[in-house]
């Protein structure tokens, strides 16, 4: 059987692997002649087979219901997304600058706040979010890194651009999958590696390594880095767990750790006490130190914050930098990277209205049912209003909210994102698919070829989490034939 | 290796221990009430004594005593101490460990903890109870030699081990406690079923097999306690437990306090006068030795598991 692109179109808005005319777009004419030799039942003989590594590999996510944690096999889809890597080249420059500008930015935030006093983004937005930490005012952490790692979430809208739709700068997750999507991919598909020149992914555990160390207090030594997790509960335990035994460092959990009278932070061992200097901590700002923070918090460490603002021990990343991922600051960005690197931004935005200005807010009210409204703080795609999808009450249920606190939400166009062909049962459809590359900042600036991508299986939706029923797939960044 | 690893490792170690001993017992006892008639005093409460969970017992048990006992000794979600609720611990601690311990090793015990979630309710009937319980004795043994062929032998898996082999004696003490009741029993009793009963303690503690290669003499209750408390080759022995334990110990570091305690627990069961323990003070003298080998868990948790901190020299 050959797969008949041709019925696959008929869908409005841009495909990532198949042209309008039903012709594989350039770099994808490999995979695509690939796949239709291998026919319905070849295909879906793969995916069984990527099925069952996935369940050997242990690669799992955890979702929480009936009370109880459960494991559930990382959903993958075979047919991967595939980037030319010329393309790629351009867009990984954007997040890199991007990066550097919201370092720049969280950085002034905390120390003169220029960017305030010049007017360029409201003094009132940074006094009024909830990220933005008072504690962490003149504190100077190494490099003058406040984000080191970030999950940037990328869309392309139906005419083909690519634009950033979040900055993800407090703990974002996803790139242990990125990896291990690979690894399957590569025992699924080893002909269409060794065939094609596909940008290496794994490199990732090496380069957080790299940047971590750089962050110790106690240049020379051999830094003792652990990976700080809430625990077993956490929905991204696995990655937690995962990237600790890829770097070789400890993972730890707040009780693991002690801050004794000399304001140091300590690894607690059987042998004794070690002293430990850069904490990847993968535990929201808010619960770090019941000293500082939620006085409540058990899955903290007592003093982490006072050790850290004396310069005894580095956070990746450092406490604070959320402010930065505020979807109200998000809509100064690019504002932020002219300010501040003087460049025009190399990635743009998704159209944003700040419901906190009026005329913002009469338009989104009276088109609600277009819009899609987030507020301004929540992460997982959680709490937000995808219009065209609500219901009337929905509706209106969202209007009294925005009313109630204009502040707390933006609003954008309800984006058609791009498609990228996924195998449905027996038949291959289009899916909607985002992106979420993993940018590291340290002494340089550095992205993952390509990232994680997310699908929403379900037709038409454009939700693509995973706790929500979104799948995922390798992504490929595939350098053209000469 | 930090503290709160080698805590998990070392529970990890105990409650699949004490998942495959309860599960044994619960086997043995059934087989052995069938053979007893009940003017022998012995029932299902004697083998909750063992477990020493009596007024837990007695605030949960219904009408039928076997039916209530089995179920609330093997997969009563509620009893701490059931085959179910070990699992689940062994399986709650291994899910943490999995950078520790062979991938192999979470996926057995998971497959346990399903099966013995989905289907260990019905050991309340008597037809299906031997099958269910062979499958999760098998089910153990098959993750203790898969840890010991292909987890490597470093500090975790000695905690694992420490943790096996402190449950076993602890479970072997019991099972001798509880020979020590059936001792006081009257004279026409023993007389009758005496032998059959000390069979069944040897039973409890896997014993019967080995204690006839190694003993080839008829079953005394003299021979039958020298055996469980001595025999150096019997893997079920206190001693042999504790003789394992002081290996593991002497491969973890600041060991000293922790070795000189284990050895001071053997001391205590080499000096013990066999001939006065069967005759009189078995009872006492089991719950004096469980009482040191709590006293010796305490000294691992002061050395490992929860080290005061000023204790330790700053770097």
């Amino acid at each position: 059987m050959k797969i008949k692109w041709r019925d696959y179109q008929g869908h409005r808005g841009y495909d990532e692997l198949i042209a309008p005319d039903g012709q594989p777009r350039p770099g994808c004419e490999a995979l695509i002649a690939h796949l239709n030799s291998l026919g319905e039942r070849g295909l879906r003989a793969r995916q069984r087979a990527a099925e069952q590594a996935i369940v050997e590999m242990g690669i799992t996510f955890t979702v929480y219901s009936e009370g109880q944690n459960i494991d559930r096999a990382w959903p993958l889809d075979i047919i991967p997304r595939v980037i030319p890597a010329a393309e790629w080249q351009r867009v990984a420059r954007g997040l890199e600058q991007r990066l550097q500008a919201l370092n720049l930015f969280i950085d002034d935030l905390y120390h003169e706040q220029k960017i305030l006093r010049d007017g360029v983004v409201p003094a009132e937005l940074v006094a009024s979010s909830r990220e933005f930490l008072a504690q962490c005012r003149g504190v100077s952490p190494p490099l003058g890194v406040w984000a080191h790692i970030c999950g940037t979430d990328l869309v392309r809208d139906e005419h083909g651009v690519i634009r950033v739709l979040e900055d993800n700068l407090r703990v974002p997750s996803g790139v242990s999958y990125m990896l291990e999507n690979r690894a399957v991919m590569k025992r699924v598909f080893p002909e269409l590696f060794a065939n094609a020149s596909i940008a290496p992914v794994d490199d990732y555990p090496n380069r957080l390594f790299d940047l971590l160390a750089s962050l110790s207090p106690r240049p020379g030594d051999a830094p003792e880095i652990v990976v700080m997790t809430p625990g077993v509960f956490n929905s991204a335990y696995f990655e937690h767990a995962f990237l600790a035994q890829r770097m070789g460092a400890e993972l730890v959990e707040g009780n693991d750790l002690v801050v004794l009278d000399d304001d140091c932070v300590y690894l607690r061992n059987i042998d004794g006490l070690k002293r430990v200097d850069v904490i990847y901590r993968r535990v929201n700002d808010a619960f770090l130190d019941p000293e500082v923070f939620r006085p409540d918090s058990l899955l903290g460490v007592r003093g982490l914050f006072r050790a850290w603002r004396k310069g005894n021990v580095a956070l990746a990343n450092a406490p604070g930098a959320g402010v930065a991922d505020d979807k109200v600051i998000y809509s100064y960005v690019p504002d932020i990277i002219r300010y501040y690197l003087d460049q025009e931004p190399l990635l743009p935005n998704v159209p944003t209205w700040r419901l906190s200005e009026p005329e913002a807010l009469a338009y989104a009210l009276e088109n609600l049912d277009k819009l899609v409204v987030k507020p301004a703080n929540e992460s997982g795609g959680y709490g937000m209003l995808v219009g065209p999808a609500a219901t009337r009450r929905q509706l209106a249920e969202f209007r009294q909210r925005i009313q109630a606190n204009p502040r707390n939400f933006i609003a954008q166009p309800t984006l058609y994102l791009s498609t990228a062909p996924t195998l449905c049962g027996s038949a291959i459809e289009p899916r909607h698919v985002d992106l979420r590359p993993f940018v590291l900042q340290g002494e340089s600036t550095w992205s993952t070829p390509g990232g994680l991508t997310r699908v929403a299986l379900r037709k038409g939706s454009l939700v693509v989490n995973s706790s929500q029923g979104g799948g995922s797939k390798d992504t490929w960044i595939v350098a053209e034939r000469r | 290796m930090l503290s709160s690893v080698a805590i998990r490792c070392y529970w990890t170690g105990r409650y699949l221990e004490r998942a495959e001993n309860m599960a044994r017992l619960v086997a043995v006892y059934s087989d052995l009430l069938l053979d007893l008639p009940g003017e022998a005093g012995v029932d299902w409460r004697t083998l909750i004594d063992v477990c020493g969970s009596r007024a837990a017992f007695e605030r949960y048990r219904g009408w039928m005593l076997e039916r209530s006992a089995v179920r609330f000794l093997t997969a009563e979600p509620d009893n701490p101490g059931s085959i179910l609720s070990s699992i689940r611990f062994a399986r709650e601690n291994l899910r943490t460990l999995r950078d520790v311990v062979p991938r192999e090793g979470f996926e057995v015990v998971n497959e346990l903890y399903l099966f013995a979630e989905a289907r260990l309710g019905r050991a309340t009937q008597r037809r299906a109870r031997g099958e269910l319980l062979d499958q999760v004795v098998g089910h153990c043994q098959r993750m203790t030699g898969l840890l010991a062929g292909t987890m490597l032998h470093a500090e975790p898996y000695q905690f694992i081990r420490i943790g096996r082999h402190l449950e076993r004696a602890d479970m072997t003490s019991r099972i001798l406690d509880v020979a020590g009741d059936l001792l006081e029993k009257d004279e026409r009793v023993l007389a009758a079923h005496g032998t059959s009963l000390w069979v069944n303690v040897l039973r409890s503690a896997s014993a019967y097999q080995a204690y006839r290669l190694a003993v080839r003499s008829r079953i005394a209750p003299l021979r039958v306690v020298h055996f469980l408390l001595r025999e150096p080759t019997f893997p079920r022995s206190v001693r042999h437990c504790l003789e394992q334990i002081a290996s593991a110990v002497a491969q973890l570091p600041v060991h000293d306090a922790v070795l000189q305690e284990v050895a001071a627990v053997r001391q205590a069961v080499d000096a013990l006068n066999l001939r006065e323990l069967v005759r009189e003070a078995l009872h006492r003298e089991m719950d004096a030795l469980q009482r040191r080998l709590i006293g010796l868990h305490e000294v691992m948790e002061r050395t490992w598991f929860f080290p005061a901190y000023q204790a330790i020299a700053r770097p």
